[in-house]
């Protein structure tokens, strides 16, 4: 009697070691299998009995703790070690997998753990016990002569796997070396380009900025500076142009009452202004655009061409670090220094000069299509003026602009007519402050909040002067303003989506369990209670179809849930009884056994979306795809090869990207 | 407790003392268990195993074994060195000049004494070796590959050598004259195997993948005796085979092995599909014994082995990783040796030992002792003592709980 109830516990303690999941065994459970095992070998033989049948389990996690227990009470137990070496080569085969028919179950890594730890122990066994079995011995010659288990690195693989592995080696080798030579080529080959580029732009750059340090040289001498309109006068400029150096130690060297300062007539207390941000800028004239425009080329061959390639390398070769540093040194450095060209440049401020276009106006003059013919009703002319005028307070001029064009064509409403909404009034009365109108203008809310519903195009007179150079201080260049207000009208188009709010008038007025009405205002439909219809005092609904709708799905409700089925009979039934009659929501979902295994039909998201990806429709609709893509770009790259080189690149870049994708 | 019943039969006269000692020797031979006697390893690993071996007949003592490099090697079963490892006479080693270039297929000593010994391999070579010198002495060279090739254990008047080809043909080998005499054609498919009778010197038995096993008599030019019979099919379909002069099969699979019972009287006969048939030799009728269903998967050429004249006469058949030992005329299965961890491929009995050894594709050979009783636990007959009988293995085998695990 005492001997079944021993038997069961083994069996209860055996099935939750085993279906843990946990990587180490239950050290309290498994002392009481210890203590029932060791006292007659009678329980080990029904503990062998129950190990191996978990250990025939098709789920790792079970194999691993089973193997476990093996591996335990074969140190300990000579009947145990007997009975297991007596099916050796089935255990083996369950716990090792050495059968290519047969592999270790999932999850693969508690499998391949599995693996590892069956290796050890059978060597420890065999280092122990294998002098008192000779099953053991012949077992582990041959596990170690034919099976090719290789017991001194302790790993289990079967012929083919080795060979699998070797060749994968072999090529993932082979793929490396080829990246790397590749690298290595094509760093070669460009270099030169990079170093040729970057001093280039090196030295344009010192055309344009003199270094610091040639800078000292001719201290005194502001002439030496090829902008000197805009550096000021003094030095301190100058020791800005490198943020890192500050002002106090200029100040350090240019104590009160010194020479310097005395020099330049500065008294104490006398604070300079200097303005940082104007260090960069250069001012863009005849003497130095070509300069400019060499140094613009540079960056752009830095920055699209150069930039991106070295990036491309330092990627390829990243995984690839160990061996290679002196590669990814020079990569690096390449990098570095192109990033550095391109972010000095692009702290350049380049401003243009006023005269510039004076200056290209003459010289513009013989060819006349540079000018297109502009008639004075053209709308975006009109636009213009009025913007014009508008900031400069001409606003009677304006306004009678803006009326003319409206009645001209009303249907036809140029995009670009800023001034077409009636309210010329607010313009007129903001006339002189030209700034306060616009910003009117420009606040959406007010906009909205204005009685005008109907929508309406809309242009913001000043919006072309966000186009001008900011440092421009002549507004009232004539072309530019007409060159962008017209453009800029068309880009901004406004639409107003406004609708009137109606707040709800009904009720769902659907009866509830305590003989009130549901009070829930909704538009059409009741998250409770579902649509909403006509309802007459009580609740009841009004039209005859809608009552026999409501009745049948009473009655689903009612088969579906029966009376008895209320929680609260239920709990008053289970407190008296002990017996709980609820009935599963969930009939068909069953709750799983174990919950601490890993579930192995569960599908993982990786899963679930290579099913979507690799389904085999959506692989042929891509290769569909492809092949189309590609015919085309061969079709570009055949014409491109037709036509002269060089005139289209954007055609050649086309017809790049599908082939590289 | 059997042998206490014919030791006390023995004492009233109803048991003659040559009966008592062939059913001691039977019981011995029933109770066989694993010793740790195996043979020599000389390197960690090893590259070679035993694909066939044989023991020479005169005093069961050298043990010849072929290697699947091709390499050869003889074993003095008599001397056990360092209590576990056979003493080697001599050995050639695969790879060296006039050995096999494949694996040896099977290996005989010449009968009579053990001055010659013959080899055969799938390159096409039946090879005479010296073995006190381990030289080649001759080679035949066939137009086939050969399975299995055979000398008769009783031939006086003849030293023919039969060759199992693989093109359907048993060749038969003169060693006087150094070629081969004639050709016994009619097997459809490669022969298997080919066994001489141990009671008439001109009777040989072939059987061949075809499913069939056939009886010759060599001196006649009739294509063969008799074919075995299996008798798969009955009535109206044996007609028809009758009239399509279908030889008979003898298994539904092919015979993977047979072998004469050394009275030479009974042919056993194993198949493919998994049965073990007994015939009898003058009248190749079957003799309805059941052995019982058996499995195995290799189509190998398997060496069984059977007792010579005890009472109740035992067969060893290998069967994928056992090794079965059963009653010939009863069927009755009296042991199984499980030791092997791939299919055996032969096991060879030694009648003066006692001993059973077995060789299997797991590279292992092992020895099967019978167990023997010491005096003190004569009496307590206790067929399943445990294994503990050194006090070394003891120390190895116990249990060893730890204390706090009480």
């Amino acid at each position: 009697m005492d001997g079944d109830r021993q038997a069961a516990h083994l069996k209860y303690l055996v099935e939750k070691l085993t279906t843990s999941g946990k990587d180490h065994l239950d050290e309290e459970k498994f002392k009481k299998i210890k203590k029932i095992c060791k006292r007659s070998d009678i329980y080990i033989v029904e503990l062998y009995r129950l190990v191996t049948k978990q250990l025939e389990k098709k789920h790792a996690e079970i194999r691993f703790s089973a193997f476990q227990i093996c591996d335990e009470l074969f140190r300990r137990s000579h009947c145990f070690r007997e009975l297991l070496l007596k099916d050796f080569l089935q255990f083996v085969d369950l716990a090792l997998g050495l059968d290519p028919k047969r592999p270790l179950p999932k999850p693969d890594a508690v499998a391949r753990k599995l693996k590892q730890k069956c290796v050890e122990a059978i060597q420890y066994w065999y280092d122990h016990f294998s002098d008192g079995y000779l099953t053991l011995k012949r077992a582990y010659n041959y596990l170690r002569d034919c099976k090719k288990v290789d017991f001194a690195e302790l790993t289990a693989r079967t012929e083919a796997e080795r060979q699998r592995a070797e060749e994968e080696r072999r090529r993932v080798e082979e793929i490396r070396n080829k990246k790397i030579e590749k690298v290595k080529k094509e760093l070669e080959i460009s270099s030169q380009e990079i170093d040729a580029c970057i001093a280039q732009f090196h030295n344009c750059f010192k055309l344009l900025i003199p270094d610091l340090h040639d800078f000292f040289i001719p201290l005194s001498n502001e002439a030496a500076s090829p902008e000197e309109e805009l550096v000021l006068d003094n030095e301190n400029d100058i020791q800005g142009e490198d943020s890192d150096v500050s002002n106090e130690e200029l100040e350090e060297n240019a104590e009160y009452g010194s020479e310097f300062m005395r020099g330049h007539g500065i008294m104490k207390g006398t604070n300079v202004k200097i303005n940082l941000e104007d260090v960069r800028k250069v001012q863009k004239t005849e003497d130095n655009e070509v300069v400019i425009e060499n140094l613009k080329e540079c960056v752009s061959v830095l920055k699209i061409k150069l930039l991106p390639s070295v990036r491309k390398w330092e990627e390829k070769i990243q995984p690839y670090s160990e061996g290679n540093e002196s590669l990814i040194k020079t990569i690096i450095d390449h990098k570095i220094s192109i990033q550095n060209c391109v972010k000095k440049f692009e702290s350049l401020n380049i401003v243009h000069k006023e005269n510039q276009t004076v200056a290209k106006d003459i010289d513009s003059d013989s060819d006349e299509d540079d000018f297109i013919e502009v008639p004075w009703d053209d709308p975006r002319v009109v636009s213009a003026a009025a913007s014009e005028a508008a900031l400069l307070g001409m606003t009677e001029t304006s306004s009678h602009h803006a009326a003319s064009a409206e009645s001209d064509d009303p249907g036809n409403q140029p995009s670009s007519s800023g001034l077409s909404h009636k309210s010329s009034h607010v313009l007129q009365s903001v006339g002189n402050s030209s700034s306060k109108e616009s910003e009117q203008v420009r606040f959406p809310d007010e906009y909205v909040s204005k009685n005008a519903s109907t929508p309406r195009r809309h242009q913001n007179p000043l919006a072309g002067l966000s186009q001008v150079w900011t440092a421009t201080p002549d507004l009232h260049d004539q072309e530019e303003i007409q060159s962008t207000g017209g453009i800029l009208g068309i880009a901004t188009e406004r639409v107003n989506y406004e609708r009137t709010w109606e707040p709800v008038k009904w009720a769902c007025r659907a009866p509830l369990k305590r003989g009130r009405l549901c009070p829930r205002q909704d538009r059409e439909r009741c998250p409770l209670h579902g649509p909403i219809i006509p309802r007459g005092e009580t609740g009841e609904p009004l039209l005859p179809e809608d009552a026999a709708r409501e009745q049948a799905a009473r009655e689903q409700y009612e088969i579906d849930h029966p009376a008895w089925q209320e929680p609260q009979l239920l709990a008053e039934l289970k407190a008296a009884t002990g017996v709980d009659l609820k009935v599963e929501k969930n009939r068909y979902k069953r709750k799983r056994k174990y919950e601490n295994l890993t579930d192995l039909k569960k599908i993982t998201p990786k899963e679930r979306l290579a099913k979507q990806i690799f389904n085999p429709k959506a692989v042929r609709r891509l290769n569909a795809a492809l092949a189309k893509e590609h015919k085309v770009g061969n079709l570009l790259a055949a014409r491109q090869q037709d036509t002269p080189p060089g005139p289209h690149p954007p055609a050649a870049h086309n017809s790049h990207i599908p082939l590289d994708t | 407790m059997e042998t206490v019943k014919s030791t006390e039969r023995v004492r009233c006269g109803q048991l003659s003392s040559q009966k008592y000692r062939s059913s001691i020797r039977s019981c011995l031979a029933a109770s066989h268990v694993m010793s740790n006697v195996s043979l020599d390893q000389k390197e960690q690993v090893a590259t070679s195993h035993i694909t066939y071996a044989d023991l020479e007949s005169v005093d069961y003592k050298y043990l010849l074994c072929g290697q699947s490099d091709g390499g050869l090697a003889i074993y003095d079963t008599s001397v056990v060195k360092e209590g576990c490892v056979y003493g080697e006479v001599g050995s050639i080693k695969g790879g060296r000049r006039g050995t096999h270039k494949y694996q040896v297929e099977c290996v005989q000593w010449y009968p009579a004494d053990a001055g010659l010994f013959s080899t055969s391999s799938r390159d096409k070579k039946v090879k005479i070796w010296d073995p006190n010198r381990m030289k080649l002495v001759d080679q035949f060279d066939m137009d086939c590959h050969i399975n299995h090739h055979q000398m008769s254990p009783v031939a006086t008047k003849h030293s023919i050598l039969a060759v199992a080809g693989e093109n359907g043909e048993v060749i038969l080998c003169d060693l006087r004259t150094g070629t081969s005499t004639h050709r016994l054609t009619g097997h459809e498919g490669p022969v298997r195997a080919t066994q001489w009778s141990p009671r008439r010197q001109h009777i040989l038995v072939s059987s061949g993948r075809d499913r069939t096993v056939r009886m010759w008599d060599i001196r006649t030019s009739q294509a063969f005796i008799m074919a075995l019979d299996g008798n798969h099919q009955v009535g109206e379909n044996s007609k028809r085979a009758k009239k399509m002069k279908r030889i008979p099969h003898a298994h539904v699979g092919q015979v993977v092995s047979f072998c004469f019972t050394h009275d030479g009287l009974w042919l056993l006969t194993f198949g493919h599909d998994g049965e073990l048939k007994l015939w009898n030799t003058s009248t190749g009728k079957k003799m309805d014994v059941r052995y019982g269903e058996m499995l195995i998967d290799s189509r190998r050429n398997l060496r069984m082995a059977v007792t010579p004249s005890m009472h109740p006469d035992l067969v060893f058949l290998p069967c994928n990783t056992k090794v079965l030992v059963v009653e010939i005329l009863t069927g009755r299965l009296v042991n199984v040796l499980s030791g092997h961890f791939s299919t055996v491929f032969g096991a060879l009995y030694n009648p003066s030992s006692m001993n059973l050894y077995t060789f299997g594709n797991d590279q292992n050979f092992i020895t099967w002792t019978p167990k023997v009783f010491e005096s003190n636990d004569f009496e307590e007959e206790n067929w399943n003592t445990d294994l503990q009988e050194l006090p070394k293995r003891n120390r190895v085998t116990q249990d060893n709980w730890s204390s706090d695990e009480g």
